[in-house]
C-alpha cells in the first residue's frame, strides 16, 4: 500500500454566521479528509483510524461507492467523534457552544481513539508505504516510537501539525518531532504561534529554517506556499465554481501535498495539487463523495495550471 | 494519574502518584503480592509509580509507556460534604489516550489470574470485549462505575451483567437510581436486585455495605491513624473487596477488608508508600477485631 493516512475520524456539525448549517452529520476528520486528498490522485492508500460502531452508519455509502480498503480500522468504542464547528466571518473556526453536544465525554474519546505508533507499524510492516500522513501534537514518546517504525519500514512522513501544540512554548519539542519528519504542513494562524511572528513573510523565513525538505504553508482562503529551505512559491487557491465548505480543507490538500511529494512533483506542482484537492473539497459538506468522478478535471486543471508556469517547465511526471 | 491537591486557599500540594488502578491495586497488595498494575502511563512514572512498584514488589511488565506524561488532576474537595471537583493538566485527550484496553487486559492474564479491577464507562464495544475476555480466559471482574453520562441506569444495565462484582458510591447510587441520598436503604435494594455477585456501595466517610442478591451488611469506616486525604479511598476499598470477594471471604469480611485498605489509603496523600510484612499482619488482626465488633 503506498500511502497510510492515520489519525481522528470527525463527524461534523457545521455552522457559519450568516446561518447557514449543513442539513446533516458531515464524515470527516483528519485522517478522513487527507485520505481524501491522496485519493484524487491514487487508489493506492489506505485508513489507518480507529474508529466508533456506528463510523459504517455515517460512511458507509461513501466506503462502498470508493471501495475504500478497510483493513487499517479498528472499531475500538461505541461512538466516532462529534465535532461541532462554527465558522466566524474572517474565515477562522472554532467549537460551537450553541449546539446540543452529542456527547459529553467526547475529548476523552478522541484520545482513546488516536491511532497509535504501533498500529502505524502493523500496517508498514506488512505493506511497504511510500508515505504516511499524521495530524498529531509533540509527544516526545510518541514520535520515538513512530520515528524508529519509519526507519525501520523507509517511508515517509507528512506531519500536520496540531494546533495546540504549535506555539513557540514547544519549539524544541516541534524540532524534536521533525527528526523523523520529511514534509510539514501549517496554516497562518498556527505558524504565527509557534514562530511568534506576524507576516507571512517572516513566517516563510522561519519555515525555510525548519529541518524538513517540504511544508504546505497553507493561508487560508488566498492559497498556498509551497516552501523549500530554499525557495518558496506562493499558489492562489483554485476553485470548480462551487464553494460550499471549507471544512477539511487543510487536510485534503495536506494528504493531496504527501502524494505530490513522494512521486516527486516539484514545489510549484505539489502547491497546485495541494490546492486542485482543496477546491474539490470545498464543493460540498464532508468529504469528497467519488473519487472516480473527480481525477479527471483534477488532472485537467493541475496540467492547465502547472503548464503555464515557470514552475512547470517539466509538466506533470506521472 | 497522578494528583494535587489543592485547599480553600488556592496552595497545592506536592504531585501524588494515583488514578482508580493505581489506588486498586494498592487496595489489594495490603492482602497479597500476586497483583499488578495493567495500565498505559507517561514516561514520567518512573520515578513515582515505578519507584512505588519497585519497593512494594510488584511487577512493571504491564505497564506500557506510550505517551510523555501521565495524566495529572488538580483536585479540590469541598469541606462540608466531602464532594470535589478536578481539573485536568494534560487534558482530557491525553487521559483517553492512555486508557487501558482490553486488549492489553488480555495481554496481563496469566493461568493463575482469578480477577481483574477496573474503573469503566458503559461503551457497549469495550464491554463486548470483556465479555470476550472473560469467558476466553474464565477470569472475574470488579466494576467501579464510572461517569455514565445521559440514560445513565439503561447504560449501566446494559453491560452490568457481564461483570461479577459492582462498586459505586452514594452520590453515584443517588443519582443512577433517581433516589434522594439520604434513603440509603431504597438504594439498597435496588442494588440488591442487579445481576451482580457482590457490590460494593460506599458511603462516604461512614464506611460501606457489602451487598448481595440476598443479604447488606454495614461496616463503619476504619481510621488506622489520622485521616490525612481520602483520595482514591473508593478505588482502594474496591480493589481490596474484589480481592476479597475472589479470595472466598464473607461479606461482612468483605467489606472489613475494602474498608481497612481504605484507612492505610486515608492515612497519607497518595497511596500507602510501602506495604511491610507487619502491615500485612497488623490489616489481618484489624480485620479479627472488625469482624469481633461487627458481630457484638
Amino acid at each position: 500500500m503506498d500511502y497510510l493516512v492515520a489519525g481522528n475520524v470527525m463527524v461534523d456539525s457545521v455552522r457559519f454566521q450568516d446561518g447557514r448549517t449543513s442539513d446533516r452529520k458531515n464524515m470527516g476528520g483528519p485522517a478522513p479528509f487527507a485520505y481524501s486528498g491522496v485519493r484524487v490522485w491514487t487508489d493506492d492508500a489506505r485508513l489507518v483510524c480507529n474508529v466508533g460502531a456506528d463510523f459504517t452508519t455515517y460512511f458507509n455509502e461513501w466506503i462502498n461507492k470508493n471501495r475504500v480498503d478497510l483493513s487499517g480500522i479498528k472499531v475500538k468504542c461505541d461512538h466516532c467523534n462529534h465535532s461541532y464547528l462554527v465558522y466566524y466571518d474572517d474565515g477562522t473556526y472554532g467549537q460551537d457552544d450553541q449546539s446540543v453536544h452529542f456527547r459529553t465525554d467526547w475529548m476523552q474519546d478522541l484520545g482513546y481513539l488516536k491511532t497509535t505508533p504501533e498500529e502505524i507499524g502493523e500496517h508498514s510492516m506488512n505493506s511497504p508505504a511510500k508515505g504516511l500522513y499524521l495530524a498529531q501534537n509533540v509527544d516526545h514518546v510518541f514520535w520515538k516510537k513512530l520515528g524508529d517504525i519509519k526507519r525501520r519500514d523507509k517511508f515517509k512522513i507528512m506531519w500536520e501539525i496540531e494546533g495546540p501544540s504549535s506555539y513557540s512554548m514547544y519549539m524544541d519539542d516541534v524540532l524534536n518531532a521533525m527528526e523523523s519528519v520529511d514534509a510539514f504542513s501549517i496554516n497562518l494562524q498556527e505558524a504565527q504561534n509557534l514562530f511568534d511572528v506576524k507576516t507571512e513573510e517572516e513566517c516563510i523565513r522561519k519555515i525555510q529554517a525548519l529541518p524538513v525538505e517540504y511544508t504546505l504553508f497553507r493561508v487560508g482562503k488566498k492559497g498556498a506556499y509551497s516552501v523549500t529551505p530554499k525557495t518558496s512559491v506562493f499558489v492562489p487557491s483554485l476553485s470548480f465554481g462551487i464553494e460550499q465548505d471549507p471544512t477539511g480543507c487543510g487536510n485534503t490538500s495536506t494528504g493531496s501535498a504527501l502524494y505530490a511529494y513522494c512521486e516527486g512533483f516539484d514545489e510549484y506542482q505539489i502547491g497546485v495539487m495541494a490546492n486542485v484537492a482543496s477546491a474539490l473539497n470545498v464543493r460540498q459538506f464532508g468529504l469528497i463523495p467519488d473519487f472516480s468522478d473527480v481525477r479527471t478535471a483534477a488532472i485537467e486543471m493541475t496540467v492547465k495550471y502547472c503548464a503555464g508556469s515557470d514552475w512547470g517547465k517539466a509538466g506533470i511526471k506521472r | 494519574m497522578s494528583d494535587t491537591i489543592e485547599d480553600s486557599r488556592g496552595s497545592l500540594s506536592d504531585v501524588h502518584p494515583g488514578g482508580p488502578a493505581f489506588y486498586a491495586l494498592a487496595g489489594v497488595r495490603l492482602w497479597t503480592k500476586d497483583c499488578r498494575l495493567v495500565s498505559q502511563a507517561g514516561e514520567d512514572y518512573d520515578g513515582t509509580y515505578g519507584k512505588w512498584l519497585d519497593v512494594n514488589g510488584i511487577s512493571r511488565r504491564s505497564v506500557r509507556v506510550s505517551a510523555e506524561h501521565c495524566s495529572q488532576h488538580i483536585l479540590k474537595y469541598d469541606k462540608v460534604d466531602g464532594t470535589f471537583n478536578w481539573r485536568s493538566l494534560y487534558g482530557q485527550e491525553n487521559l483517553g489516550f492512555l486508557k487501558t484496553t482490553p486488549e492489553q487486559i488480555e495481554e496481563a492474564v496469566t493461568e493463575s489470574t482469578a480477577g481483574f479491577y477496573l474503573a469503566q464507562n458503559t461503551d457497549r464495544i469495550f464491554w463486548n470485549k470483556l465479555a470476550d475476555i472473560k469467558s476466553r480466559r474464565n477470569i472475574k471482574m470488579m466494576w467501579e462505575l464510572e461517569h455514565t453520562g445521559e440514560d445513565a441506569l439503561r447504560r449501566v444495565r446494559n453491560v452490568i451483567s457481564i461483570a461479577d462484582m459492582w462498586s459505586l458510591n452514594l452520590s453515584e447510587a443517588s443519582m443512577l437510581f433517581d433516589i434522594p441520598r439520604e434513603r440509603e436503604e431504597d438504594i439498597i435494594n435496588l442494588i440488591m436486585k442487579m445481576p451482580v455477585e457482590m457490590t460494593l456501595f460506599r458511603v462516604g466517610k461512614r464506611g460501606a455495605y457489602c451487598v448481595t442478591p440476598t443479604d447488606a451488611v454495614f461496616c463503619p469506616s476504619i481510621d488506622i491513624a489520622e485521616s490525612v486525604d481520602p483520595t482514591g479511598c473508593g478505588n482502594c476499598s474496591t480493589g481490596a473487596a474484589m480481592f476479597a470477594h475472589l479470595e472466598g471471604h464473607s461479606p461482612a469480611e468483605v467489606v472489613a477488608i475494602a474498608n481497612i485498605s481504605a484507612g492505610f489509603n486515608a492515612a497519607q496523600f497518595g497511596p500507602y508508600p510501602l506495604f511491610t510484612e507487619d502491615d500485612m499482619s497488623r490489616a489481618q488482626t484489624l480485620l479479627k477485631e472488625t469482624i469481633k465488633n461487627m458481630a457484638n
